[in-house]
């Protein structure tokens, strides 16, 4: 022990203390950043020979809990997944609309039958004819809005999934460099913390759209791998590939070719359900553009073939020409039961009764093959159309099918499907949503703690006040010494 | 479980979420507080639309049907008017036509015949009544006459009675009576209307004919009296004192029968008026069943919307000074 060896350890304690206050202003500047792991100061006794001189800096610690962010990113993931599902199918019951809410669709049905109704009462009336007309108009309008909003959230689905996997490829690459960085920052010493939560965030940013397992490699490298053991980095990183597509009408499909699934590396993947990318946001969108959405699309169309078939017989009157489209029409033309893909967006109005395609509305009354006005009274065609829309019919496809309803009731079972598969969709959503907010919540106690921060800053002032302390009375000593 | 500390975003992260749902549940009631229904019909109805949808589809289709039976009720009550017209135009006519040939009396005849040219003429009018743009009595084509105007029948009546070469009473009568029953007489030159209308619906269950046209046999009897008549008035195909006494005198009795079968016509036409009056209360009642239907379906208790808006608030409010309170607890604000 001498003075000087005094001196030595006190300025490694005042080393020490500048570095730890450094390190904690860094995490209170960091107290709101995500993604950011607190730091801390890793010291030892320093020993000189065979005893203890000052302290020595080892390094610095990022706090991580591992298994913690594991389960919030799975948990993050799968709640992101259902929400996109849940979303859709609001957004496709808000299209349909509820029956109390005239312009939803079986309240359009509704109001179409009553203006029948009322128009068999005075079959003369140029202006209940017109609203059995507009009623038709009405309700062909919101079959092919309902189906435009299914085939806008396939689009949609579509596009989100290039932009996507865009984020993942750019992010694969990011993370690849920043493995490479650590590695470089760690060899030679310096602290590769900053780097670390920027590589964590944009691991972050790619669980959520597929989710990921980190598997920590040599050097301080991390591989990433999907759920079925496919590499996504490893190393090198994989390249996803997708080809988007501008606008998708209800007859493109995967199945056809006509839209892209994933590759990874050049591998196609399995997009379904319990595909390798299952759980994320990714997954959802490849849900709703194949799945959720084509099904409701066969729905819609089924009860749009439902309707046209009712009034595309001859049994509404002898003036319909066998093979002749009926008051509904396919896009203007009679409908053939293999067109039956995507009808719900070519529902028309028959150009006989369309005022505005140069038709007339008293067609409506008197046959859609008639020729001159039939006599005013004559009120039998309202009659039959009204009890051919009600009359129950076996319905000929969709999920319904071989089942006998009226048109009404067909209406009424496909949204309420709809509104039934939606709350269950929310209430999943829901469970998952309050699972990763619980992890979120756990994740967030253990980033930075202001008051925690400030009390070690205390001691580390205390600690600083004593070694300047100790260097002053050593300082002290050696003057008393030189003055002797 | 941390024992040493708890992240500051672990707190706000907390409070954001709790503020947000408070503020939802806030929202949620103050809506349904001011609408009276459920934001959330699906959930409230638990995902099955179709019960609701078969209630709001009858009430629709009842609005139809109000409609049909206004239309019916007021079609009913100008028919009975039409017909109550008939009987006071023809009423008296009978007796004091037979009184007038059982007295012999010509000029007196005379007066009485020319006058029902004039009834008979009225009568072709009242059964071309129109309510709106639409004739009562002509069947399905509603937007003509239902008759033709009373020169154009009396002359195809004076055209087939010589025609037939009648001069006897019995003859003219006869010859008058196969005009009348003739399909190329009075159902073409006569009535210009249609087949009779369809039955019309009146409610989900109930369909009523109206069903009464210018070509009802009792219609068409007494058209035929009032025309042999008015032949005798014209004097334009009967010369004969003793025939025009006679034809007089059969077209007398003929009044007299036709008044019942007029009656019978009339009794009809009120059951069917009543039937549409039972529809209508059904229908009123109907509505009003399913209407508070609905609001079971759809109501929100306003008193318990209330109290979780009331709930809501407190919890907010009390959320808001915690957060102020949090806020200030800071290690920072004591160290000087």
């Amino acid at each position: 022990m001498s003075i000087s060896g005094s001196m030595s350890s006190a300025l490694s304690g005042l080393n020490a203390a500048a570095r730890s206050a450094e390190l904690i202003s860094s995490n209170i500047a960091n107290a709101l950043t995500d993604g950011y792991g607190r730091r801390e100061l890793q010291v030892t006794a320093r020993r000189v020979g065979t005893s203890g001189q000052g302290v020595q800096v080892v390094g610095v610690s990022r706090e991580l809990n591992q298994t913690l962010l594991a389960d919030r990113r799975l948990a993050g993931a799968n709640a992101a997944n259902m929400n996109l599902r849940a979303d859709f199918l609001a957004r496709l019951g808000a299209a349909l609309g509820t029956p109390e809410d005239a312009a939803s669709l079986s309240g359009r049905f509704a109001t179409f039958d009553t203006t029948l109704i009322a128009a068999a009462a005075e079959p003369q009336s140029n202006a209940l004819q017109t609203n059995v007309v507009e009623a038709a108009r009405a309700l062909t309008t919101n079959f092919r809005a309902v189906s435009k909003e299914i085939q806008a959230a396939r689009s949609a689905a579509d596009s989100q999934i290039s932009t996507q996997v865009d984020t993942v490829n750019s992010a694969l690459v990011a993370i690849a460099e920043l493995n490479r960085n650590i590695a470089a920052s760690s060899a030679v010493g310096r602290d590769p913390s900053a780097l670390i939560d920027q590589r964590q965030q944009l691991i972050d940013q790619v669980a959520t759209v597929i989710p990921v397992r980190e598997i920590r490699a040599e050097n301080g490298h991390i591989a990433l791998y999907l759920a079925g053991g496919t590499a996504l980095l490893d190393g090198q990183p994989a390249k996803l590939t997708f080809s988007p597509v501008g606008v998708i009408t209800p007859d493109m499909t995967i199945g056809s070719g006509a839209l892209s699934g994933i590759t990874i590396n050049g591998r196609a993947i399995n997009t379904g359900a319990n595909g390798t990318i299952a759980g994320g946001t990714l997954a959802a969108n490849f849900a709703i553009r194949d799945e959720l959405a084509p099904d409701a699309q066969v729905e819609l169309d089924a009860t749009a073939r439902d309707l046209i078939s009712r009034f595309q017989d001859s049994a509404i009157g002898p003036t319909l020409a066998p093979g002749g489209a009926g008051l509904f029409t396919d896009g203007g033309a009679a409908f053939l039961a293999v067109d039956e893909d995507g009808i719900a967006a070519r529902l028309g109005l028959n150009m006989a009764v369309d005022p505005n395609a140069g038709g007339a509305v008293w067609r409506i009354r008197d046959g859609i093959g008639a020729l001159t006005p039939g006599p005013a009274g004559q009120a039998a065609l309202f009659s039959s159309m009204h009890s051919v829309l009600n009359e129950a019919r076996l319905t000929a496809s969709g999920a319904l099918s071989g089942s006998s309803r009226g048109a009404l009731s067909l209406t009424a079972n496909v949204v309420s499907g709809v509104a039934n598969e939606r709350l269950l969709r929310e209430t999943e959503a829901g469970f998952a949503a309050a699972r990763a907010t619980a992890l979120q919540s756990l994740e967030l106690e253990g980033g930075i703690d202001t008051d925690r921060e400030l009390q070690d800053l205390l001691l580390v002032e205390q600690a600083y006040a004593a070694n300047a302390k100790v260097i002053q009375t050593a300082d002290d000593m050696i003057q008393i010494l030189l003055g002797m | 479980m941390r024992v040493n500390s708890i992240g500051d975003m672990a707190q706000t992260f907390m409070l954001r979420r709790l503020t947000t749902s408070i503020k939802q549940q806030a929202s949620t009631a103050a809506q349904e507080l001011t609408t009276g229904y459920t934001s959330n019909i699906t959930r409230k109805l638990g995902g099955d639309l179709i019960r609701l949808s078969g209630l709001e589809s009858t009430l629709s289709h009842l609005k139809g049907y109000r409609i049909a039976t206004d239309s019916a009720r007021l079609t009913a009550d100008t028919m009975q008017s039409v017909f109550g017209k008939i009987d006071a135009l023809t009423d008296g006519l009978g007796p004091t036509l037979l009184n007038a040939a059982n007295a012999e009396s010509p000029r007196m005849l005379q007066g009485v015949t020319t006058d029902a040219v004039a009834r008979f003429g009225a009568v072709l009018a009242s059964l071309n009544t129109k309510l709106g743009d639409r004739t009562l009595f002509a069947g399905i084509a509603s937007d003509g006459p239902a008759v033709a105007a009373s020169d154009v029948i009396l002359s195809a009546i004076e055209a087939a009675v010589i025609g037939a070469g009648a001069t006897s009473a019995s003859d003219i009568e006869t010859a008058v009576a196969a005009w009348f029953n003739d399909p190329a007489g009075f159902a073409t030159v006569g009535y210009l209307g249609g087949p009779v209308a369809s039955a019309l619906s009146v409610s989900a269950e109930d369909n009523v004919n109206l069903g009464f046209t210018a070509m009802d046999p009792a219609i068409k009897d007494t058209l035929k009296s009032l025309a042999l008549v008015a032949l005798v008035g014209r004097g334009t195909v009967i010369f004969d004192q003793q025939a025009v006494l006679h034809v007089s005198r059969l077209a007398g009795t003929s009044l007299l029968q036709n008044q019942s079968d007029r009656t019978f016509l009339a009794a009809n036409l009120g059951m069917v008026q009543a039937r549409i009056d039972q529809a209508q209360t059904r229908n009123e009642a109907e509505e009003a069943a399913l209407q508070l239907a609905r609001s079971d379906l759809l109501a929100v208790d306003p008193y318990e919307a209330a109290t979780r808006m009331e709930a809501a608030q407190t919890q907010l409010e009390a959320l808001y000074s915690v957060t102020a309170r949090l806020s200030r607890l800071s290690l920072v604000d004591f160290l000087r």
